[in-house]
């Protein structure tokens, strides 16, 4: 398991010793600074120390607010300017990762639909399928700008609904039309086995790249 | 005058004071200080200078595992920290001295005797 993996899972653990209103203010300063371009790790490192002089303060019988002040979207602004960006290497084997693991699911399925039913078989568009992969991508990306910018909101939880709500009916409908409309182009037939062998390439490949994306 | 600007820059040093005595985390700092009078510093004020501190090369945080507890942040000084807390200490020395001098009067007391007046040269 990597240092960041085991702060995440320590985070999460330790939260539990939080109060509701405790944990839903310390939960908006958590969903701020993930959603921020800093270095994954440094970023990790901070949220525990918060979280940590945060039991220690309600073990005293204060607030979060008494520790963190009234304003959560200035004090988080504060602490996000303070901390190390993201690299740029970071943030593409990020994206490589995000990418590759997409990838590695889609292959896997198509090549037990083969193996299953190799009566269903369909030769696959790659023009298609690039343009499925970019749409996965961009959305949620896009989903998490909007939560970012809503963190801090009185009527938060509406807003992020309908973010999650456009984010899921975007991916469940959008491929009908990209079907329909988008011209097949460069379409392949392979049989299941190259398919699965993609498949496990793949996999190597996303195991080999966590170790780097999550230090 | 704000309060909390003039503060600011003070705070950094009182922080590194603290941290030079032996290394220490985030809570454990601002007991520190707030016992030593620094009320006015607000609980999580500290860790965005925390944060600037470690981003100059001043300070470094380790965390440290407890076999009971939960991990805990040692922060202590670099070498750089340690001269630029040495020449805090001698520019606040001489900064607090005229300033004593100007605001207090003479010898840094309060010297009531003058109604305020300047005496002549």
């Amino acid at each position: 398991m990597t240092t960041t993996t085991a702060y995440i899972q320590q985070n999460n653990e330790r939260r539990k010793k939080l109060n509701d209103q405790n944990e839903s203010f310390y939960s908006d300063i958590l969903l701020y600074v993930r959603s921020s371009n800093v270095d994954q790790r440094a970023g990790e490192e901070l949220l525990l120390e918060l979280l940590e002089h945060l039991i220690d303060a309600q073990e005293r019988g204060r607030r979060a607010a008494d520790v963190f002040g009234e304003d959560p979207e200035g004090y988080c602004k504060s602490l996000v300017d303070e901390l190390p960006k993201e690299t740029l290497t970071g943030k593409l084997l990020l994206w490589l990762y995000m990418a590759a693991y997409g990838a590695m699911w889609m292959f896997g399925l198509m090549g037990f639909m083969q193996l299953l039913f190799p009566e269903l078989n369909k030769p696959v568009s790659l023009t298609h399928l690039l343009i499925f992969g970019s749409v996965f991508i961009t959305i949620p990306l896009a989903a998490m700008v909007v939560m970012k910018k809503t963190v801090f909101m009185k009527d938060k939880p509406a807003k992020i609904n309908i973010a999650w709500g456009i984010t899921g009916a975007a991916i469940l409908f959008l491929p009908y039309p990209i079907i329909l409309f988008v011209p097949a182009g460069y379409e392949i037939n392979l049989s299941w086995i190259i398919y699965l062998s993609i498949t496990v390439i793949l996999f190597i490949g996303t195991r080999l790249l966590k170790g780097r994306v999550f230090d | 005058m704000n309060k909390s600007q003039m503060l600011k820059g003070v705070l950094e040093g009182c922080i590194l004071a603290v941290i030079e005595e032996k290394p220490t985390y985030g809570y454990v700092l601002y007991v520190r200080l707030s016992e030593q009078g620094l009320q006015s510093v607000s609980e999580g004020s500290i860790y965005p200078v925390l944060l600037r501190l470690q981003k100059e090369g001043l300070i470094e945080g380790k965390m440290v595992k407890s076999a009971n507890g939960p991990n805990r942040k040692y922060y202590s000084l670099t070498i750089k920290g340690k001269d630029t807390l040495a020449q805090f200490k001698h520019e606040w020395e001489a900064l607090a001295h005229s300033v004593n001098h100007i605001v207090l009067g003479k010898g840094g007391k309060k010297d009531d005797n003058n109604d305020g007046i300047h005496p002549a040269e």
